[in-house]
């Protein structure tokens, strides 16, 4: 139950008119990405702002094509479907462990973990490209698995720690008894329980590792493996001069995040929102 | 809590492989790499502080971190300001999810989008934003070259991270009791007074946390730099993490490269000390209403 400022209708209405605005300053770019792209390049820098004078799909078919993008989606996703089970997977293992069991150095082990919390990418960059560079990784998927799942590892432990601390200890008391180990209560007692934060750190995950753009521009030149961030960045690099593809290409990267944003609205939003509330 | 079992330790064994190899022991590496002497990728000599002294007379650096104060400056208007502000006014609306969608809708795209697009709409032929201003006749702008080049770039971060911001300051105020607010109207409290007076010192902690991201984040900001400004080659928008990549990848200097990867650290991890020191003091007394 949320609360509300209620406010005179001259408030309301200056209000609203502001906020008319700034939806303006949101949703042209957006529109003017996606009409564009129905132009010619010619039309575009004769006059920018005009509309477009026909529905035409060519420059999406030429920059699906030009841009191979089938190819850089396919890596794009087995990159973030990799991440996300390595994330998830091995989260919620140590989560149970810090979390249901006792073992020696069980909270030095944790706070460990939580320094990650602090440290920038830029921290350990150097040295992993060089540790990648020096046992052949380089120039690989893993070289950019490895760190978008390192990366998301310290918040999700947290995440799932804190939500399996909430759990009352009688849930696995009688499986106990009944002489189950703790691998049954960790996978058919305790992880179905957990499913909203599951599903809270999937969601940043996916999001994340699907839109990082350093740790591949660093690891991967090799053009074949790069996932559609970076070949994006090649690709408008290479046809600088072209606006009207350039802007069909964004249009087609985008196009997807929207849908699943319009269908998963609640779900985005506290998916990407959790890592600042943590406290 | 079950009976301690050393073999226990096994469950976080994965995650600890991952975390510890990938992202710490590299994190010693890059400290290690910064007092050695380089021919490219080959380690000549140990021993040396070279790289250290040469971040103080480095001008290039000198550069980066102005710009990244600048940066950090125009963020904290344009993203937590900006959202702060959204969020109000969101309140103050009988529906807003709406706006409040849209708003929130930009960081779900990859920084490549938010970027290539931008730029576009900054350049100087075919770009949208001189064409409207020409509509009343200006003259078209240089948008993303000197002095305008960090202001552009931060008005793109606004645009990305506003409707962010908004959506956490919005979920904590939702929060503050009903009574409050009704009694602020009652004391006959306008919508600024309440607004500035009432609701944002209950969200104390909030904004706290808002500000530690923002400067935290502006020294890490590495995307919207190299996409918007390329090359830049007159340095007119380079801030620490591009700069930091510039040494390493493009001139391949590793250990200046480390030199300047502990030194961007070191930044981080100090604001964060300090403004969790500050911050608990300021807080410390609101955690109850």
């Amino acid at each position: 139950m949320s609360t509300e400022a209620r406010s005179p209708i001259v408030v309301r209405t200056i209000v609203w008119a502001i906020m008319a605005v700034v939806l303006v300053i949101y949703v042209v770019p957006i529109f003017w990405m996606y009409s564009s792209s129905m132009r010619t390049n010619g039309e575009i820098i004769l006059n920018p702002i005009g509309l477009p004078t026909r529905i035409d799909f060519t420059n999406f078919i030429d920059a699906w094509q030009m841009a191979n993008m089938g190819r850089h989606f396919i890596i794009s996703i087995v990159i973030t479907l990799s991440s996300t089970l390595l994330v998830v997977g091995s989260a919620s293992l140590a989560a149970y462990g810090f979390s249901r069991l006792n073992f020696a150095g069980r909270k030095s082990l944790y706070a460990f973990f939580l320094l990650g919390l602090i440290l920038p990418v830029q921290s350990f960059l150097v040295g992993l490209f060089v540790l990648f560079r020096s046992v052949g990784l380089l120039n690989s998927l893993w070289a950019v698995i490895l760190p978008t799942s390192a990366i998301a590892l310290p918040l999700a432990v947290l995440l799932i720690k804190n939500y399996f601390d909430s759990l009352p200890s009688s849930i696995e008391e009688s499986a106990e008894i009944d002489g189950a180990s703790t691998f049954t209560i960790y996978h058919s007692i305790i992880l179905p329980i957990a499913t909203p934060i599951i599903a809270t750190v999937t969601t940043f995950t996916i999001i994340n590792v699907w839109n990082e753009f350093m740790i591949p521009f660093v690891m991967i030149q090799t053009t074949e493996l790069r996932p559609l961030t970076t070949s994006l960045y090649v690709f408008s690099t290479r046809h600088s001069a072209n606006y009207a593809l350039r802007l069909a290409a964004l249009a087609v990267i985008a196009s997807p995040m929207f849908v699943v944003y319009i269908l998963l609205q609640r779900q985005i939003q506290r998916g990407i929102t959790a890592g600042a509330i943590k406290g | 809590m079950t009976r301690r079992n050393n073999r226990h330790i096994l469950y976080v064994v994965p995650a600890l492989l991952i975390y510890g190899l990938v992202m710490i022991f590299p994190i010693g590496f890059t400290f290690f790499f910064s007092l050695w002497e380089w021919e490219r990728f080959t380690p000549l000599a140990f021993g040396t502080l070279e790289h250290f002294t040469r971040l103080g007379t480095d001008p290039v650096l000198g550069r980066s971190f102005l710009n990244n104060f600048l940066y950090i400056a125009y963020t904290i208007v344009l993203e937590g300001f900006a959202g702060l502000v959204l969020a109000g006014m969101a309140r103050r609306m009988q529906r807003s999810l709406g706006f409040r969608a849209v708003f929130f809708a930009p960081i779900i795209l990859p920084s490549i989008v938010i970027g290539t697009l931008w730029r576009q709409i900054y350049a100087t032929t075919g770009g949208l934003l001189n064409a409207v201003i020409g509509i009343v006749g200006a003259e078209p702008v240089v948008w993303l070259g000197p002095p305008l080049t960090m202001l552009s770039v931060s008005v793109v971060s606004g645009w990305t991270f506003a409707g962010y911001f908004m959506t956490i300051f919005y979920a904590s105020m939702a929060r503050i009791p009903q009574s409050i607010m009704d009694s602020s109207v009652i004391d006959g409290a306008g919508p600024w007074r309440t607004f500035f007076q009432i609701e944002v010192p209950l969200v104390k902690n909030i904004v706290v946390i808002v500000l530690v991201i923002i400067t935290t984040g502006g020294f890490k900001a590495f995307d919207l730099f190299q996409i918007l400004l390329r090359r830049d080659p007159l340095n007119s928008g380079i801030v620490l993490p591009t700069h930091l990549i510039r040494t390493f990848f493009e001139n391949q200097d590793i250990g200046y490269g480390s030199a300047l990867s502990v030194l961007l650290t070191m930044v981080v991890v100090a604001i964060l000390l300090v403004i969790n020191t500050v911050g608990k003091r300021v807080t410390g007394e609101i955690d109850e209403y």
